[in-house]
């Protein structure tokens, strides 16, 4: 006698999903988001919102500061223009992302939570993307937060607020620009520096550390020799320096393009372009204004563009 | 009328080497809908294997296809794809419910609440959705990945060890999830080095060994095919030699060495019978018996037995 195996199949009652099914841009949108909320630290704890709100501070309270100062002292607060609020800010913005830009990269690697994005319907690219351009909205909005503040403050201390803006509606594209130029040049680099390694502080003390130190060594190739300067002698024979030319830089011609060796200063220089503005506060951005305007243009795009690419070929050709 | 069973997922002559190891070495099958279980031991190739199959990586030589299609930088496959890869982590911070919209939303599921709560129900996570998923224990994150894993609910399910970690009770209610959606035409591929996981609920095994298919089809054939192979167990006794002229004589040996250390090794097709024997003959030649123990229990020995025999 032979016995038959037998077996049989409960209907535990589940149910099935009929709902809609979008296409990716829906995907992508949703990434996007949860790009967002992490690097705010929204939807987490207390502690993962600290950093991003002090850092949300820093960046915007010299704006805050100088429209407190207008809206007290009046027309005769000497307040920074557009132009010069991003040489203070953008250290500030690249700060910012060099800490916070590798929370969005490194953990998902690390951690392997990568490859839950990697089997949905999204390409590794996607993922890039949208992890970059959430990032980059932030510290756009970081950019212009400032701004618009400092706008404010000038119109508070102008005597007619009307006319001041008739007169300087002109700088209102003109930040959004300079800022979009920071906001690029932060986003990027910090991001692709973080795609080259599973340590958050690595890629923050590599990120600072490229600032730092190109800063200095701009500084000594551009280090002057003598400067040109004109005097007066007192009735008592003293010697008096009543005007400070340019000077003769140490490495003669090659200075101008030894002061872009200082890598932090790029966005810079375009804001300088796009203002319109003869930068003559220091040796560095004198010596960047005597060249072609698009020297330091396509030194900015290089040094967006390089790191940019790095980062999309990393993501593409990932493998888990 | 049933129809025969289609192949959904073709492996031919794929191999995968980082540098000079050889993770997988010149596998081909091909998997039908129902549960198909993929054993090894650990560093067998299992998950490299799997992760090729999933598209997460390339194969350095050969093909993979699921319906056809080649997985590798095929997003849109994943919408008939779910994936739960040997990676446990997951954002501690997100609730269950939020990991499994979230994973709802990356599938572009416009009705992502109505498909959490389906999937969360089946993963029997409805209790805990609401606490997040870093105060949950291994087997209750296991039960939410595979949750984020079928939300979308696709056609074909890949799950690396999805039983780690998972205690008995959630073992059972895991076979019978798997019974019901592979009785609903699902393909399911589950990979494990424990044999006890899925003996009883694959239909069909593969057996890695060492990067190799070992052996593939029905559990039970493999077993038969298994027990016709010697086991080598290992006896201690005060006087071997004794011990292994007397042992010689038994029907269900095959074989009898006395190692350097007084060790008798004993080759037997019936491990049972041999048990059994072995106290009886000890007991009448007056021999002290100190040890009996297999050497074979292991997966890895009963795979190697595959692979050399």
């Amino acid at each position: 006698m032979t016995t038959e195996a037998r077996g049989e199949i409960f209907d535990l009652g589940y149910q099935h999903y009929d709902g809609p099914r979008e296409g990716r841009a829906r995907v992508v949108r949703s990434l996007w988001v949860n790009g967002f909320r992490t690097a705010l630290g929204l939807g987490r704890g207390a502690k993962a919102k600290i950093l991003p709100l002090l850092m949300f501070f820093f960046v915007t309270a010299p704006a805050a500061i100088i429209v407190l100062i207008a809206s007290i002292v009046g027309p005769e607060a000497e307040i920074p223009s557009h132009a010069e609020y991003y040489q203070v800010v953008s250290i500030l913005l690249l700060l910012f992302s060099a800490i916070i830009a590798p929370e969005l990269l490194i953990p998902d690697r690390r951690d392997g939570v990568i490859s839950l994005y990697l089997v949905r319907p999204l390409t590794a690219t996607d993922y890039i993307v949208s992890r970059w351009s959430a990032f980059f909205v932030i510290t756009l909005i970081l950019a212009y937060a400032g701004q618009i503040l400092l706008l404010l403050g000038f119109v508070l201390a102008a005597e007619a607020p009307v006319d001041y803006l008739r007169d300087n509606w002109l700088d209102v594209p003109r930040f959004l620009a300079s800022g979009a130029v920071v906001a690029l040049f932060v986003t990027t680099i910090p991001m692709a520096i973080s795609s080259f390694t599973v340590r958050r502080a690595y890629a923050a003390a590599v990120v600072i550390a490229i600032f730092v130190i190109t800063a200095p060594m701009a500084g000594i190739l551009t280090s002057c020799e003598q400067r040109n300067e004109t005097f007066v002698e007192t009735p008592g024979g003293q010697r008096l320096v009543v005007s400070s030319n340019e000077c003769e830089p140490l490495t003669g011609e090659w200075a101008k393009w030894f002061a872009l060796v200082d890598v932090g200063r790029a966005p810079q220089h375009i804001s300088d372009i796009i203002f319109n503005e003869e930068n003559n506060d220091d040796d560095v951005s004198r010596l960047v204004g005597d060249l072609n305007t698009a020297i330091p243009v396509v030194w900015y795009l290089l040094l967006v563009l390089g790191p940019g690419a790095a980062l999309y070929l990393r993501y593409r050709r990932m493998t888990i | 009328m049933i129809d025969a069973p289609s192949t959904v997922i073709t492996v031919e002559n794929i191999s995968k080497w980082y540098g000079s190891v050889v993770a997988v070495n010149d596998v081909s099958f091909s998997v039908e809908p129902g549960i198909t279980g993929l054993l090894g031991p650990n560093g067998a190739g299992k998950t490299t294997l799997l992760k090729m199959i999933e598209g997460l990586a390339s194969p350095s030589d050969g093909s993979v296809t699921i319906f056809g299609q080649s997985p590798r930088n095929n997003p849109d496959l994943y919408h008939r794809v779910g994936v739960m890869s040997e990676h446990e982590a997951v954002y501690g911070f997100y609730t269950g419910r939020e990991f499994i919209e979230f994973s709802a939303k990356l599938h572009g599921l416009s009705a992502y609440q109505e498909a959490a709560d389906l999937a969360i129900e089946r993963a029997g996570m409805t209790e805990a959705q609401g606490r997040a998923l870093g105060t949950y224990s291994r087997g209750m994150r296991q039960r939410m990945r595979l949750a984020a894993a079928m939300v979308h609910q696709p056609e074909v399910l890949l799950l690396d060890e999805p039983l780690n970690g998972t205690d008995p009770r959630q073992r059972i209610e895991f076979h019978d999830l798997m019974r019901q959606l592979a009785s609903d035409g699902q393909t399911i591929v589950i990979s494990s080095h424990i044999l006890e996981e899925i003996e009883t609920l694959a239909d069909r095994i593969l057996l890695m060994v060492s990067g190799k298919l070992a052996a593939s089809g029905d559990y039970r054939a493999i077993r038969a095919k298994l027990d016709e192979q010697p086991y080598n167990v290992r006896v201690v006794a005060d006087d071997p030699r004794a011990m292994a002229s007397a042992l010689v004589e038994l029907d269900s040996i095959e074989s009898v060495s006395v190692a350097d250390d007084g060790e008798v090794i004993v080759l037997s097709k019936n491990v049972e019978l041999l048990q059994r024997s072995v106290a009886r003959v000890a007991r009448d030649r007056g021999i002290r018996l100190l040890r009996v123990e297999p050497l074979d229990e292991s997966l890895e020995s009963v795979f190697s037995y595959i692979v050399e025999g």
